[in-house]
């Protein structure tokens, strides 16, 4: 039988054999070009399950394993046994380690050991140019790059998840390694079809907030080794401070949030006594039907806004920052809009997804140097983000989510000789946000 | 965006815009005329608490469309990235600190502080402020431009999908041959020609590039005045069967595609021989119950008889390029030659076949052509 690869999938024609693939798990038949067909993922399988069958196979699918030569720095006792946990699950599954634990260099390690090409899955263009950097470090030559602007094959590609759903189709077979950085996202906003549309045999994937999820499973593989905060601080993560600082609203913004939390818990709780759903997605689908849930979510939305950024938490990070004056401090926001009124009124740098590439360059070299030694931003910080100078973080706002808390933490955990983190959260009282962060408490220190 | 549609037993409406939905989307379109010279993010925030007054899908298409209209990003961003420059640094804590840094920013640019304030964030397309340079959208646009991404996003979900067409079918045609489509066509009732085209949602083609090259089709089928689109879709609750038909609102047609390969190739023989005429638009051949569309005929000047079809392929199996042999040979071509992508395995066939990489070597090819 010939198996050759075809926009993510292996094709598999018959080439004269009597045998049936259609029995091999994944393979379907393909009536419109009458041919088997199976998710590239499944190569491997195909293969073997052929050659268990006595099928003499021409197998034009072959990813080159090219001659690099790697320069590392010496692992730590936990990147070591990362890396032995891997290779013992057969090369396939998860290592969760805490941010700023080095994920990234066990990955490095993997593909030096296995000599592979390999492609590196990451979700953000600010973490395309950071794994570039760090692969380039190793191997003293130019990786390949796609996505920002660039579409740049090597032995060695660094990929952004959106590019890659594009490029995956064309560049499937050509590597024996795939790493997933953030391996979380896997089925959100790294879509399993890419993982599909790759022969790689060899998987990895990295996170520092495992989570149970089927595609991950299958796509990557289990959880092989994990360690949390708790396992490394004092040894190879800063030790730090979470530091509640109490908001309280102005009258007028009280009365102004009772009133909109009054509005959308009446419709919140009917929805929910006649057995609306269990979803938030539902109550909201639910919602835009009719004027009062439009009024509702509205209320909801409003409500979010007054606490992300009321008149205390302006004074609170005026104040905070006076206190650490040219201390290195990361602000993180639940919005935008947060962000960019912060880089307003404080004539601070705000790093987002709409700032292009070379800008958030010179403004992170800026951070780096001390110059412009802070920096607000929603999202685009809270992950992979590689600052080891970031002693203070201040959570002006956010989401309820541990995972994405615990990633925001990480950000100022990179060690340093004597350094103590300091983690500032702003919640307001009497509010939904006390909740939250008792919650995400909790689910940090298990 | 979800695609707005009406579903009764197996049978579904897709909810196109039309002229009946002016009055409402005048109205959405008054929103960013009052929000001229304010920043998007609000206008958007808006749209989030007051929705239009209509489907909630279809007012989503309406702002979809606008937001693609309007929201389009600034053209040089050089000038804000040069004041953030200036003025972005370490906190300023107090006002005198701001201003003084506002200031000393707009005199080192040669901008009031006004000026210099209203420029720094103008790049960003949240913050950006809202325009209408060549001055308010008409509806019909508008709906126009909704209209076709709801057909893309239809297209996104389908597992087959079957166009029937009057007229000219060349560049449709072309369309799925440069997208690398999997199709057929056959002629249909009433002088029709009919493409049969597989979906993402077909066997292992669910990829979002594979639903967006599908989609590509759709403009083009404004240039048509009378077709039939039909697709066996998933739109969230099951299979269903789409049916849309002209006319429907759709924007112009874009210009005529154009294959790159084929582009290069004709160009490269030209300048190589004049003794062939290179025809481009051949006509469809009817081969049995299908249509075959060869990319180029090449006919002797000299001796008109003597002609070769040449096709492009993309895709192929052996049995799939079979088949398009037997059609061939069922159309009485038997002078065809096979243009296949180096990156494609070798393939055993009864005709000349031709690999290239970028281009199609022309020496090879009028090797064959006048030897044969």
């Amino acid at each position: 039988m010939q198996l050759r690869y075809d926009r993510g999938t292996v094709v598999i024609e018959r080439g004269g054999s009597s045998f049936d693939p259609s029995e091999i798990p994944d393979v379907v038949w393909d009536p419109r070009v009458s041919a088997w067909r199976a998710p590239a993922s499944a190569h491997v399988s195909v293969r073997a399950r052929l050659a268990d069958a006595g099928v003499p196979i021409a197998d034009a699918i072959d990813a080159p394993e090219p001659t690099l030569a790697w320069t590392l720095p010496e692992l730590r006792w936990y990147q070591d046994a990362a890396l032995a946990a891997w290779a013992a699950a057969g090369q396939r599954g998860v290592v969760a380690l805490p941010t700023g634990a080095g994920k990234t260099l066990v990955a490095i390690a993997a593909m030096a050991r296995l000599g592979v090409a390999t492609l590196c899955l990451v979700p953000t263009r600010i973490l395309l140019d950071q794994w570039a950097a760090s692969i380039e470090r190793c191997l003293g030559a130019p990786v390949g790059r796609i996505g920002d602007g660039e579409h740049r094959v090597g032995p060695i590609t660094v990929s952004t998840y959106a590019s890659a759903i594009g490029w995956a189709p064309r560049i499937g077979d050509r590597f024996g390694l795939v790493v997933v950085d953030e391996a979380h996202h896997v089925g959100a906003e790294c879509p399993g079809e890419i993982l599909d549309m790759l022969v790689a045999p060899a998987r990895l994937g990295l996170t520092a907030t495992p989570a149970a999820n089927e595609l991950i499973e299958r796509g990557i593989g289990p959880v092989v080794y994990e360690l949390a905060i708790a396992d490394l601080v004092g040894d190879a993560l800063a030790n730090f401070d979470l530091i509640t600082v109490p908001i309280r609203f102005t009258p007028d913004e009280r009365a102004h949030y009772t009133a909109l939390r009054a509005t959308f818990s009446a419709t919140y709780a009917d929805w929910q006594a006649h057995g609306g759903g269990s979803t938030w997605e539902m109550f909201v689908a639910a919602a835009m039907r009719s004027a009062e849930g439009r009024a509702a979510i509205a209320a909801w939305r409003d409500a979010r806004a007054l606490l992300g950024y009321p008149a205390a938490k302006r004074v609170a990070v005026r104040e905070l920052l006076a206190r650490h004056l040219g201390i290195r401090t990361l602000i993180f926001t639940g919005d935008n809009a947060t962000a960019y009124a912060i880089a307003r009124e404080l004539l601070v740098m705000p790093i987002t997804h709409e700032i292009a590439r070379g800008e958030r360059a010179d403004m992170l070299a800026r951070f780096r140097s001390g110059e412009a030694p802070v920096l607000v931003s929603s999202q685009v910080l809270d992950e992979g983000f590689d600052v080891p100078e970031a002693e203070i973080a201040i959570v002006v706002g956010g989401s309820a989510s541990s995972r994405r808390h615990v990633q925001r933490i990480g950000r100022v955990l990179r060690p340093r000789d004597g350094k103590r983190a300091r983690v500032y959260e702003l919640a307001v009282t009497g509010t939904t946000e006390i909740t939250q962060m008792a919650r995400r408490r909790e689910e940090l220190a298990s | 965006m979800k695609v707005p549609y009406r579903q009764i037993h197996d049978r579904v409406e897709i909810q196109l815009l039309d002229d009946r939905d002016r009055p409402w989307v005048a109205g959405v379109i008054d929103d960013p005329e009052a929000a001229i010279d304010r920043p998007w993010r609000a206008l958007i925030d808006r749209w989030r608490t007051r929705p239009p007054r209509a489907q909630h899908a279809r007012g989503a298409a309406i702002i979809a469309a606008l937001r693609r209209l309007l929201g389009k990003r600034a053209k040089t961003a050089v000038m804000p990235r040069r004041i953030r420059a200036h003025v972005l640094g370490p906190p300023a804590l107090d006002p005198a600190t701001h201003a003084a840094r506002i200031a000393d920013a707009a005199s080192a640019l040669g901008l009031d502080p006004a000026s210099l304030v209203g420029l720094m964030w103008g790049d960003l397309p949240g913050e950006r402020l809202v325009a209408m340079p060549f001055g308010r959208p008409g509806e019909l646009a508008l709906c126009a431009l909704a209209n076709l991404a709801i057909l893309q996003r239809t297209l996104a979900r389908a597992y087959d999908v079957r166009i029937s067409l009057l007229g000219n079918s060349r560049d449709l045609v072309r369309v799925i041959s440069i997208e690398g489509l999997i199709h057929t066509a056959r002629h249909g009732p009433d002088e029709t020609t009919v493409l049969e085209i597989s979906g993402p949602l077909s066997v292992f083609q669910r990829t979002t590039v594979y639903g967006r090259a599908l989609g590509k089709l759709v403009p083009h089928l404004s240039a048509h005045p009378h077709f039939e689109l039909v697709a066996r879709c998933d739109l969230g609750r099951g299979t269903v069967v789409v049916r849309v038909a002209s006319p429907i609102l759709l924007p112009p047609p874009p210009v005529r595609p154009r294959h790159l390969v084929e582009a290069r190739l004709v160009r490269e023989l030209a300048r190589a021989t004049d003794e062939w005429t290179i025809v481009r638009e051949a006509t469809p051949i009817a081969a049995a119950d299908h249509l075959v569309f060869p990319d180029l005929v090449l006919v002797h000047r000299a001796d008109p008889a003597r002609r070769w079809w040449i096709e492009l392929v993309g895709f192929w199996t052996e049995d799939y390029l079979a088949t398009k042999l037997a059609r061939y040979r069922a159309a009485g071509l038997a002078n065809l030659i096979l243009c296949i992508a180096a990156d494609r395995t070798v393939v055993d066939v009864e005709v000349p076949v031709i690999r290239y990489t970028r281009s199609v070597p022309v020496d090879q090819l009028l090797q064959i052509v006048r030897t044969q």
